[in-house]
């Protein structure tokens, strides 16, 4: 079994790159994504506040894989509109398009991570800021923004572990992370270890991640933070 | 209107391939939720025994099954299940092959990962009824199996509803993955049409609107359970 792991191992180096990357790389261009729609879900206007619930509805009740196929080979369809906006290049490549599809599916979990953290700020505390003086921007920047990045932690962990999981499913369109790795060497010698192999490497993955979050949990002074006594 | 009518029932069309993958889709998630449901206490309950070897193996189940990709546990699944019926099978028969059944194989895989799943779940909701209502039971005379089914489990259905919701939105979308395991579930009817219409963009965002609708639908029902779930904590009229 390790001789698949040992022959191969610049096919599984090459394969944890992409998995790594494209998790990393989704968690946060989808946290900056997020930022926006959080800010129109929790707007006064209604539109925006519509628009924004409406897109992350879409995205949460519809498959990743489906996403994926719709962004990879849907706007394939389109290559030479593409083509003339110059963004060919772009949605020519798997991975790119893999990337975007993660990026726009954490996005709108993540919004909603934020909106329900942004909520959960006790009044007094906003309340507090505005007796000192304090500028709406200074209230966000100093009160809100801290708490609420306390509060998510936990399920920005979550979301963490759940992309890396899903990561696996850029395999299907030919990207070789750990997942396209193992597929690549089933097909090859038709050992099932080689899954197994990409197995282990999921797990220790999330189990690192699981013993980082817990760390930053317990240095956590924001996590049970429920406003003053 | 010239897509409209790739959607027509019957030989012109692929909607009635469709509607019968979608019946495949459904079948799946309403196979597996009453198994990972039943599994889900299970693992749930082997995490409270005293015994460290179910312990262990229920705390393992759950790190593992949530840990992996979806995808990785139903491969796994489907072609390890057939080596091992086929090499207990070459025992009696040596020159007998069987291929596995990729419906039960999806089933099987998707119920591993929604029992681990759903065990924690049913661990926190056990853990908000609290041990006074078994403990009052217990004083009360009523033996472990009858404080546990009368009086414990009505109260977390309460707790359970709204996550066992979210898990069985999250079961819908993870049935699409069973296409890639060659069972004719809506995504793979979907890549048939593609195939022989080359219009990807519009077949896909067909799946993506019956997949909302299939959330929309299940949102209803959840709402309607909540609410008779809860319904000795809303005020008399």
């Amino acid at each position: 079994m390790l001789s698949h792991l040992t022959d191969n191992i610049d096919l599984w180096v090459e394969g944890l790159t992409n998995t790594v990357s494209l998790t990393l790389l989704g968690v946060i261009f989808g946290f900056l994504v997020a930022l926006p729609i959080a800010a129109a879900r929790l707007s006064k206007s209604s539109i925006l506040s519509r628009a924004a619930y409406s897109y992350v509805y879409l995205v949460r009740g519809t498959p990743l894989l489906v996403q994926i196929f719709l962004i990879y080979y849907g706007l394939g369809q389109f290559h030479s509109e593409l083509k003339g906006m110059g963004l060919w290049w772009f949605f020519r490549d798997a991975f790119y398009c893999g990337l975007t599809a993660f990026v726009l599916n954490s996005a709108a979990y993540q919004a909603e991570i934020l909106r329900g953290g942004i909520l959960a700020v006790p009044k007094g505390a906003i309340e507090a800021g505005t007796a000192l003086g304090l500028t709406k921007l200074q209230i966000f920047r100093k009160i809100i923004l801290p708490i609420t990045m306390g509060r998510m932690l936990p399920a920005f962990g979550n979301e963490f572990v759940l992309l890396l999981k899903a990561s696996a499913l850029i395999s299907i369109i030919t990207v070789r992370d750990v997942m396209g790795q193992a597929r690549f060497l089933y097909a090859q010698n038709f050992d099932l270890s080689v899954y197994y192999i990409a197995a282990l490497n999921y797990l220790i993955i999330v189990l690192l991640i699981e013993a980082l979050w817990r760390k930053l949990e317990s240095r956590n002074v924001w996590l049970h933070y429920a406003g003053g006594r | 209107m010239e897509l409209l009518s790739l959607l027509a029932y019957g030989d012109t069309g692929w909607g009635d391939e469709l509607l019968r993958g979608l019946g495949v889709t459904l079948a799946i998630a309403f196979t597996t939720a009453p198994f990972a449901l039943l599994f889900s206490f299970l693992i749930a309950w082997g995490k409270a025994v005293k015994n460290p070897v179910i312990r262990v193996f229920s705390n393992g189940y759950t790190t593992i099954f949530r840990s992996l990709p979806e995808l990785l546990t139903l491969l796994i699944i489907y072609y390890q299940l057939q080596s091992i019926i086929n090499a207990v099978i070459h025992l009696v028969f040596p020159d007998v092959n069987v291929s596995l059944n990729a419906f039960a194989a999806g089933v099987l895989a998707l119920t591993l990962v929604f029992s681990a799943l759903g065990s924690e779940v049913v661990r926190s909701a056990y853990q908000a009824v609290g041990k006074g209502q078994a403990e009052a039971a217990a004083a009360l005379g009523l033996n472990r199996r009858h404080s546990f089914f009368r009086i414990v489990l009505p109260q977390m259905w309460r707790h359970c509803v709204p996550a066992f919701g979210n898990l069985w939105l999250i079961l819908l979308k993870d049935t699409a993955l069973v296409s890639v395991i060659a069972i004719s579930d809506l995504v793979r009817y979907a890549n048939m049409a593609i195939a022989t219409t080359k219009e990807p963009f519009f077949f896909y965002s067909v799946l993506a609107i019956i997949f909302i609708i299939l959330a929309f639908l299940s949102s209803l029902v959840q709402t309607h359970i909540e609410r008779r779930t809860s319904a000795n904590l809303q005020g008399g009229r």
